[in-house]
């Protein structure tokens, strides 16, 4: 049991050479990219506050995009999928992606003196397994202090395809993800200035990166038809305590935590997040329901209440009845899949982006995603999660496309 | 296992101070001895008391193992320059005066497996950071450590001058410590460095004696909860994350079904810092050996 070894001092001298010097390439190479890369990072973003003032930030955005967003794009994975995460860094700094939670191997941690670094210019795969199902997240793990409250991270879940959370467990018909975190304006002004980093004190408190009324909007809200039971996916990249109180008309019950099912699931009022952690928890909404989930950030360090967020409902009427004709159905969106524009179809190859009348979307649960005219003949999906949804446009026979990321 | 100790030592300078050994026990000792004296922690230098296995100054409280349900008697000697009240966090305990200058005796329950923290009741002892981890039974495996501390010079400094803490005053702690240890030097740590096999397991203690909440993520590995003193929910709880309320002590299982080695950090980050400076503080690592 006892048994000496060298990577002790190896480390820790290695780790004050490289971890606080991102540009130092460790020789644990990033692989030759397979796939075209689908993350990337820039320094150069800018985020709008709820007062309308801006911030910079750093992040993570898809290649298919061009911009990054804080927080990153929700990357979402089913249980047993073997990923490549293609990742490329034309950012003026060296960045990498933690797995957080995933338990992935040494290599592909993220960790810069024990994994790689992606340099200026680099490129990256990391390969893992998502073997179990839950809520994950992702950041940087370069000067970490720094790059997190910067804007350097996102969320992952692992879904099961019969949409329940675990094997043998409960199943539900919508995930919401719901990611908090912070930011001290005046570290983001000023980044390199902000060291030291043990007071930094947070003074923006988000969920989703948006907050105050940027939270009423109604692309930000939860909509909830009667019988909906919704997976509230909350996991937290802040420097603060979240505590969250559940309305008891959202019959509240916490399932997971970590990416891992409960031994026992309990019944919640209130729940403390704390920086790192994730809960899944299932929410029932009483019909028509209409009202809040009020989120506490509390200082770490002197104990206090600094900012209250607010996770908003809506009620939805009851869901159309769902489709019953889907394997008889003809037509096809374009294109299908889509990971951006979905347009209605003239043909399996072309789009109709004359069509002006009313669409009307809706997945597979027969609830309605979208309604209304089409801006170019076009609508935007990039933000929608995976799945198969039904279009239909005016009177012509139903359409079916499927979004992918 | 005064040998054992003699033998990390020795092995510790022939490379360099900096070698881990896995973690066996540290006895329960005859006596320990309260001391006044001064920490260096990355560049920032402290008032600090410590509980010392000897007379002589050490850095490091002792913290150590008993076996479940076997009372022992303990001699603590009160180095510090004023009185103090020894106290355990076990339900019923009686806090024990600890006359300045004296040596008392005191007998530690017989206790149940689990463990526990010692330290003093005065907002002095706790400031300056006189405490350490009991741990009972659990020694059917290798049996780790973390003592997790956080620290602000200047509040120690006015209350080793015998100055009350200003409550009011915003609390800005620049050292943050596993074991009395910043980052890198959590790696010389022989009872918080976690060094074990593939395929093998290990418990690991871990109190929160600091002046905040903690939170520490587990890179690598989930770890099974099977002791956590405020939240008792959490018992049989799987986690990579864990929460630890000031006071807190919580037991739990590390399987190490993968070789590597793997951070296991606060996610406070201002907490992986020291002095402000990235990376230091509260960082420590499991070394999986393949």
């Amino acid at each position: 049991m006892k048994t000496m070894h060298l990577k002790g001092w190896m480390l820790s001298l290695g780790a004050l050479l490289i971890l606080g010097v991102a540009s130092v390439v460790v020789p644990k190479q990033a692989r030759a990219q397979a796939l075209p890369p689908q993350l990337f990072s820039e320094m150069d973003g800018v985020h709008f506050l709820d007062d309308g003032s801006s911030v910079p930030i750093w992040g993570y955005g898809w290649v298919t995009d061009g911009y990054i967003t804080l927080p990153g794009p929700l990357l979402t994975y089913n249980e047993g999928q073997m990923v490549d995460l293609n990742f490329t860094n034309p950012s003026p700094e060296s960045h990498t992606i933690h797995l957080h939670g995933l338990d992935v191997d040494q290599a592909n941690d993220g960790v810069p003196a024990t994994s790689f670094l992606v340099p200026t210019n680099g490129d990256a795969v990391y390969s893992f397994v998502a073997d179990q199902a839950g809520t994950y997240l992702y950041h940087c793990h370069v000067t970490t202090t720094l790059h997190l409250t910067m804007g350097m991270y996102g969320m992952i879940l692992v879904k099961r395809p019969d949409l329940t959370l675990f094997e043998g467990g409960p199943s539900y018909t919508e995930d919401v993800p719901l990611l908090f975190s912070d930011l001290e304006v005046a570290t983001n002004l000023d980044p390199v200035g902000s060291f030291p980093f043990h007071d930094i004190r947070p003074d923006v408190f988000m969920i989703n990166g948006k907050q105050g009324s940027q939270l009423e909007a109604e692309d930000q809200r939860v909509w909830a038809a009667p019988g909906d039971t919704m997976a509230l996916r909350l996991g937290s990249m802040a420097y603060s305590r979240v505590r969250c109180h559940f309305p008891p008309a959202l019959h509240a019950v916490c399932h997971m935590s970590d990416g891992r099912a409960l031994p026992e699931t309990f019944a919640v009022d209130s729940l403390d997040i704390f920086p790192g952690e994730r809960f899944t928890v299932l929410v029932a909404p009483e019909e028509g329901f209409e009202g809040a989930i009020a989120c506490d950030f509390w200082n770490m360090v002197d104990p206090g209440i600094e900012g209250t967020q607010e996770i908003h409902f809506g009620a939805l009427p009851s869901s159309v009845d769902p489709i019953e004709d889907f394997d008889t159905m003809l037509g096809l969106g374009y294109p299908n899949p889509a990971n951006r524009w979905y347009a209605p179809a003239v043909s399996a190859t072309g789009p109709d982006s004359g069509f002006q009348g009313e669409v009307v979307v809706t997945n597979l649960q027969g609830r309605e995603c979208f309604r209304g005219r089409l801006q170019q003949g076009r609508l935007d999906v990039s933000d929608w999660p995976e799945g198969t949804y039904i279009a239909r446009c005016g009177n012509r026979a139903p359409t079916r496309f499927m979004v992918f990321h | 296992m005064m040998f054992n100790r003699w033998k990390v030592a020795a092995l510790a300078l022939i490379s360099w101070g900096s070698a881990a050994y896995v973690s066996q026990a540290q006895e329960v000792p005859d006596t320990l001895w309260l001391q006044l004296d001064e920490a260096i922690l990355a560049g920032d230098t402290m008032p600090a008391l410590r509980f010392c296995e000897q007379a002589a100054w050490d850095s490091l409280n002792y913290s150590f193992h008993m076996a479940s349900d076997t009372p022992q008697n303990l001699v603590v000697h009160n180095g510090d320059t004023v009185d103090h009240v020894f106290t355990l966090n076990v339900e019923g305990w009686e806090p024990v005066a600890l006359p300045v200058g004296e040596a008392t005796e005191l007998m530690l329950p017989a206790l149940p497996t689990g463990s526990y923290c010692y330290g003093l009741a005065s907002e002095r002892g706790k400031v300056l950071g006189g405490a350490g981890l009991i741990m009972v039974g659990n020694d059917d495996l290798p049996h780790f450590f973390w003592n997790l501390g956080d620290w602000e010079p200047a509040r120690l400094e006015a209350v080793a001058e015998g100055i009350d803490v200003d409550a009011a005053a915003p609390y800005v702690p620049r050292q943050f410590t596993v074991n009395d240890r910043t980052f890198p030097n959590t790696m010389n740590d022989p009872y918080g460095y976690v060094d074990i096999g593939v395929g093998t397991s290990c418990y690991i203690s871990i109190a929160n004696q600091g002046s905040m909440d903690h939170v520490l993520h587990f890179h690598g590995f989930h770890v099974e909860v099977l002791q956590a003193s405020k939240h008792p929910e959490r018992v049989g709880w799987t986690k990579d994350t864990l929460p630890f309320l000031q006071g807190e002590v919580t037991v739990v299982r590390l399987d190490a079904f993968q070789p590597g080695m793997y951070p296991v950090h606060n996610h406070n980050l201002i907490a992986v810092t020291n002095a402000g400076l990235y990376p230091g503080g509260m960082i420590t690592h499991l070394d999986i050996q393949p």
